[in-house]
């Protein structure tokens, strides 16, 4: 009988089932369990399943070390261009070497594959840093595209690349101590690359905003093919006389922008190790020397705009001057009464002494404080040198600053303070960034008279043109190059030697409208063929020359040939 | 009637999922395209700026004049002089050309002679 209700059809069993009898439990209360057992079950794989749906839409996330790393390499900077869009600075993207120890499945191997793809990796360092249970470690940073794609067909587990911007330098040393340098994190160590950091861009990287993404660049004042042409004189001129060390800057002298700023041994910045090494320094802001003679052109300055003398003044040079137990003389004695323009063309010493006290000297502190030669010069570049000066402003001190002894300055400091004798009389703070004629002029302060820039330019002028002039090597058919020469002793052991020199020649052009102040600094320069002097007239001029002759057509300055043979007429 | 009426809606709701599945999966490959777009577009950018590198470097001044040093016995370059430098105002006046009087034709020639002649 049973049997015949098997064989009925499966949708008859719920018809034929019996109902629960009374005693036991209700239908009722087995049909809510069940439901609640399915309702139970229901649930369960519904938070399964939405589980499964929230993890499958989720992307990896990597670990915390790892964001943070890749944050700090990918740094990425403006680019640094000179004034007509040459690329001084750019980022490159390199790749660098990193492991996930935590994720990495046999040391052993990864080690090994590593050792042989990279044979210069230190393998018991890496061997105890995989070790660790670190959840991110560097291997190596900057890797060739080669090594990324050998590394790439190991197929380790947990090694891995990160993208990294590194800093490149088309132009090597051309421009090293203007643009600076970064070390590896991207970050600037020297030159305008730190000014930048300084200014804004750490601040913009620690917000996280410059993460990774192109920035406006940054244009600089410098010209890149004027700054070639310096380097270039000095390396020669380096080499033609043996010396040790060499300057050069050109100054425009009516926006105060640095156009060229060379000093010499410089540094590549691409090579990282290079850059902080001490006899590589920058000697054009970061060094003070005692220019020597160029500062009687401040001191001839500070006479004329004293009024206490003319220039139509004479002063007796036919002795030497004593004071405080020292004698001063004469390096080309003339021993006769000197008019103020032989002075400064025959760069007399004692004259400059007898100018110099005649207006006074409390004046001359006065004038070479207004001028800015006694202050430390602010640049936009990090390494900005303190003048050295003497501890008490007494007579002796004044005499010899009065002809650049006594006294250190920075060769910017001085290019300066020329600008500002040649240009009318204004004195602009110098910048590596663009700047126009307006904004200058807003900066500027008025230091001398007009009346006294024009005696000025004609002095620069006639040490250049006169037969017996020191600076008559400089000239430039068609260019008016006006300057004045400097030559100093070093001190060795706190005494002057005569034999070692740091030459300087300090020049404007055009003279009749001065725009550029170029400066030449040569230190302990050797005469050319024994026998000849190695005064500054005999090298440092010649720089002068060499540079104004090379870029002047690039600065866009028309040669004129006019009245060039006859200095700028002067009323007096 | 109201079986037919379920047919319908069946069919609707499946070919409403096959549309929505399909617009799914449209997006899914235009995002994946955007992607590849924008991945391409980075490493343009990350080329020019290589190239760029690469053309600045190339034109050092310091490098162009290694090179004219170099192969200066070709080049024939001499360096800039001042007195080649000159204004618009300074130039010689242009030199005048007459025309023949009577036309084109030149007043007198050469047999065979193709090249223009000299008037």
């Amino acid at each position: 009988m049973t049997m015949t209700v098997e064989t009925q059809s499966f949708l008859q069993v719920r018809r034929s089932r019996p109902r629960a009898s009374a005693g036991s439990i209700s239908s009722g209360a087995v049909k809510s369990r069940v439901y609640i057992v399915m309702m139970s079950f229901l649930l369960g794989f519904t938070v399964i399943g939405g589980r499964l749906a929230m993890l499958a839409q989720m992307d990896e996330q990597p670990s915390q070390a790892l964001i943070s790393a890749q944050d700090t390499v990918a740094a990425s900077r403006p680019d640094l261009l000179d004034r007509n869009g040459e690329i001084l600075a750019t980022d490159i993207k390199t790749s660098s070497l990193y492991a996930e120890p935590r994720r990495i499945l046999d040391v052993d191997e990864a080690v090994d594959g590593l050792a042989r793809v990279l044979p210069d990796l230190d393998r018991k360092m890496v061997q105890r840093r995989l070790e660790s249970r670190a959840g991110f470690v560097w291997l190596k940073r900057e890797l060739t595209p080669d090594q990324v794609t050998k590394v790439h067909n190991l197929g380790l587990p947990g090694i891995g690349f990160l993208s990294e911007n590194r800093r490149f330098y088309p132009g090597g040393p051309t421009a090293g101590h203007i643009v600076g340098s970064v070390n590896i994190d991207n970050q600037g160590l020297t030159g305008i690359e730190r000014h930048i950091d300084q200014q804004w861009l750490s601040d913009l990287q620690k917000l996280g905003f410059a993460s990774d993404r192109p920035m406006e660049p940054v244009k600089l004042a410098m010209d890149l093919r004027v700054q070639h042409v310096v380097r270039d004189e000095l390396v020669k001129a380096m080499e033609r006389y043996q010396a040790i060390a060499a300057v050069g800057i050109v100054l425009d002298v009516k926006t105060g922008e640095v156009v060229a700023m060379s000093s010499l041994p410089d540094y590549d910045p691409n090579d990282r190790s290079q850059a902080l090494e001490q006899k590589r320094m920058n000697r054009a802001t970061g060094g003070v020397y005692e220019m020597g003679s160029v500062f009687k052109t401040f001191t001839t300055a500070m006479a004329l705009d004293s009024g206490a003398v003319k220039i139509t003044d004479s002063f007796d040079a036919s002795r030497p001057v004593r004071a405080h137990g020292r004698t001063i003389s004469d390096f080309h004695g003339k021993h006769r009464i000197l008019s103020v323009p032989e002075i400064f063309i025959y760069s007399s010493n004692v004259g400059t002494i007898k100018m110099m006290l005649t207006s006074g000297i409390e004046r001359e502190q006065e004038f070479f404080t207004r001028i800015g030669l006694t202050t430390r010069l602010k640049t936009e570049l990090p390494e900005n040198a303190a003048p050295l000066l003497p501890p008490k402003w007494n007579e002796l001190a004044a005499m010899t600053i009065s002809f650049g002894h006594g006294i250190s300055v920075t060769p910017m400091q001085t290019a300066v303070a020329a600008a500002a004798l040649v240009n009318g009389g204004t004195l602009i703070p110098p910048t590596f960034f663009p700047r126009t004629r307006e904004q200058a002029k807003a900066l500027g302060t008025r230091v001398v008279s007009e009346d006294v820039s024009r005696k000025m330019r004609y002095l620069f002028r006639l040490n250049v043109t006169d037969r017996g002039g020191s600076g008559k090597r400089a000239e430039v058919p068609g260019y008016v190059v006006g300057g004045k020469t400097g030559t100093a002793e070093k001190i060795e052991n706190g005494r002057y030697v005569s034999n070692k020199r740091r030459n300087s020649f300090l020049s404007a052009f055009p003279m009749d409208d001065p725009r550029y102040v170029v400066l030449t600094v040569i230190d302990e320069p050797k005469p050319e063929r024994p026998g000849l002097p190695a005064t500054a007239g005999m090298n440092a001029a010649i720089m002068v020359s060499n540079i104004i002759r090379r870029s002047a057509p690039m600065l866009g300055v028309m040669p004129q040939f006019q009245d060039s043979e006859k200095p700028i007429e002067v009323s007096y | 009637m109201g079986r037919y009426l379920n047919f319908v809606f069946i069919l609707l709701v499946v070919a409403g999922a096959a549309a929505v599945y399909d617009m799914k999966l449209a997006a899914t490959k235009s995002a994946s395209h955007v992607s590849e777009l924008q991945r391409e577009i980075d490493a343009e950018h990350e080329a020019i700026r290589l190239l760029r590198a690469e053309w600045s470097t190339l034109n050092q001044p310091d490098r162009l004049q290694h090179l004219v040093d170099r192969y200066n016995e070709y080049l024939q370059l001499q360096p800039l002089e001042v007195k080649q430098i000159v204004t618009l105002d300074e130039l010689p006046p242009r030199p005048v050309t007459l025309e023949p009087i009577g036309g084109k034709e030149p007043m007198s020639g050469y047999a065979g002679a193709t090249a223009a002649v000299i008037r």
